[in-house]
């Protein structure tokens, strides 16, 4: 059943201990009520209620320190169902080089690997709606002249479901009827208790909007908040550890990862090239004028850079002027097109001069771990009490290195193979280790890493079967457990993890 | 009429002349000693296009 805790009176938990306790209604913690065994007496408690609310998203507004970013409290969403209200859909696994240790990448490697998170695919397609057939991104003819049998890059193709599956919507009836779940709305985690030896959750405190609290018990307890929001719980629980719970080698809210986005060039298309695009009519829902790359595992590896996913995006099409003019034409008009020379020659016309160019290319990127780029928590308190996000986002000189070498490369390719002409971006190329701000993309709101999982404490705030070092009774799901980023969006690989962590609490011991 | 022709030719001069004072004063770079390739205005271009420019 799910009720409002706004709505409720008497303490609805009062001698009740629940198996398992899910914080947090979003993908992670949906998915996981599916799956725990119906044995199980689950309680899910979500933060948000069953539509936005101002009171609730507010709770996610904190400050940035670091790189330009977006505003935290618009960058996920804070009611039941998560972030799958408001997703994209776009959907794949991590590539089994994600997993692996690089030398060239400080902090790289999972303790798992991705034999242990295929089993889950097939299911994580279906939850997510993914149909059977093929679905491209990729603009047919364009992908295989550009990628064939090149060895620096592959073609890649994401899944997508369309609609995006909404979480809520999908599951609402089931939690509404499945008799082992209770789910409560509009109830926020607000505090953990742990037993005097600090070994096990003893109890956790939980409040609604109109200020009633609320103390629960269960076995088991899994913090399925978001990237951002698990590393903020945990660290604001810090009344028995003085660093928040989970976070004795200070590990908690570091390594904070997004995807890098942005726009680093632009290029002009071969005569031969501009006649595919410019004669055929773009299939709705089946293509894309859209080209996506990823980096062989070899270049990876001899060319020392991250996991990346490099969008070559023509404006090309049936009814653009654009393919009447011929190649060296668009050569001569593009290389006069620094903004020195267009503002020059636009005072001189008095009139405004655009070098035309034939499409952008775009990259969402690996970003490599850092344990720099973190979560914290500041001064300022939400109305629970508890201290607001400060994000530190940070990038590195590899993230840049890993544009500059995407963009080069496919700029050879390009003159290579005759297919046209690429502009990089000077602040791509330069040498520092600068990156632009808004009006970037930036960043896809994909928080990554701040509880990563690691081989052991050192490492890691959670171990290879997402259970928190140190505390018998505590798991956390979501993001935050991501070892390393890959480039694929969150969602799918978090499902699978998801499952992967039913399946290992419906075979422990769940008595503490 | 007339005027106008005067107008644009004179455009086409400054636009011609601007074209080659900025492709002049770029320096070409060499990308990893790879003769074949110069970047220009962040183009990365074949040394043979330069002919056609």
């Amino acid at each position: 059943m799910i009720y409002d805790l706004n709505e409720i009176k008497d303490n609805p938990f009062e001698e009740k201990i629940f198996d398992i306790c899910i914080i947090g209604g979003g993908v992670a913690g949906i998915t996981l009520a599916m799956y725990l065994k119906t044995e199980f007496n689950i309680l899910l408690v979500e933060g948000g209620g069953l539509e936005f609310s101002e009171e609730s998203q507010e709770i996610y507004k904190g400050k940035n320190s670091g790189h330009e970013y977006h505003e935290l409290d618009t960058a996920r969403a804070r009611w039941l169902g998560g972030t799958s209200n408001w997703w994209g859909g776009y959907s794949a696994p991590l590539s089994s080089y994600d997993f692996k240790k690089k030398d060239f990448v400080k902090y790289s490697g999972w303790p798992i690997d991705k034999m242990d998170l295929d089993p889950y695919e097939k299911e994580s397609r279906s939850i997510v709606d993914l149909p059977d057939k093929r679905q491209s991104i990729n603009y047919e003819g364009w992908s295989d002249i550009l990628v064939k049998s090149d060895e620096i890059f592959n073609g890649f193709e994401f899944k997508w479901s369309y609609p995006p599956t909404n979480f809520k919507d999908k599951y609402k009836s089931e939690l509404i009827n499945q008799s082992n779940i209770t789910c409560y709305v509009n109830a926020n985690l607000t505090d953990m208790t742990l037993l005097d030896d600090l070994s096990s959750i003893k109890n956790i405190e939980i409040k609604n909007y109109k200020g009633a609290v609320f103390n629960t018990n269960a076995q088991i307890y899994i913090l399925a908040t978001g990237g951002i929001e698990n590393a903020r719980l945990l660290l604001n629980f810090n009344k028995q550890c003085k660093n928040g719970i989970g976070n004795d080698n200070g590990l908690v809210g570091r390594f904070f990862s997004e995807h890098p986005h942005f726009v680093i060039g632009d290029f002009i298309m071969d005569d031969h090239v501009s006649k595919i695009f410019s004669s055929k009519e773009p299939e709705k829902d089946h293509e894309f004028r859209i080209n996506f790359l990823v980096p062989s595992e070899k270049f990876q590896k001899n060319d020392k850079v991250l996991n990346f996913g490099l969008r070559v995006e023509t404006n090309l099409n049936p009814y653009s002027h654009r393919h009447t003019q011929s190649f060296k034409e668009k050569l001569k008009d593009a290389i006069c097109s620094t903004d020195w020379s267009e503002n020059t020659i636009n005072k001189l016309r008095g009139m405004k001069m655009y070098c035309k160019i034939d499409g952008k290319l775009r990259i969402a990127a690996e970003q490599a771990q850092n344990p720099k780029s973190r979560v914290t928590i500041g001064s300022e308190v939400d109305r629970f009490g508890l201290k607001r996000t400060i994000l530190n986002w940070q990038l590195q000189k590899i993230d840049k290195t890993t544009f500059k070498k995407a963009s080069i490369n496919l700029a050879k390719l390009f003159a290579k193979q005759n297919l046209g002409r690429v502009r990089i971006d000077d602040w791509v190329v330069s040498d520092d280790t600068e990156f632009p701000g808004f009006p970037q993309e930036l960043g896809g709101n994909h928080h990554m890493c701040t509880t990563r999982m690691g081989a052991s404490s050192s490492e890691g705030v959670v171990d290879r079967n997402q259970k928190v070092f140190g505390i018998d009774n505590l798991y956390i799901a979501g993001s935050s457990v991501f070892a390393t980023t890959g480039h694929v969006n969150p969602t799918f690989p978090i499902i699978q993890m998801t499952l992967r962590l039913a399946d290992h609490i419906n075979t422990r011991d769940t008595t503490v | 009429m007339e005027r106008d022709i005067s107008r644009r030719k004179f455009l086409s001069l400054v636009g011609m002349l601007t074209l080659f004072f900025i492709t002049s004063i770029s320096t070409p770079k060499k990308i990893n000693d790879e003769e074949e390739y110069v970047f220009i205005n962040g183009w990365l271009l074949k040394k043979k296009d330069l002919n056609d420019l």
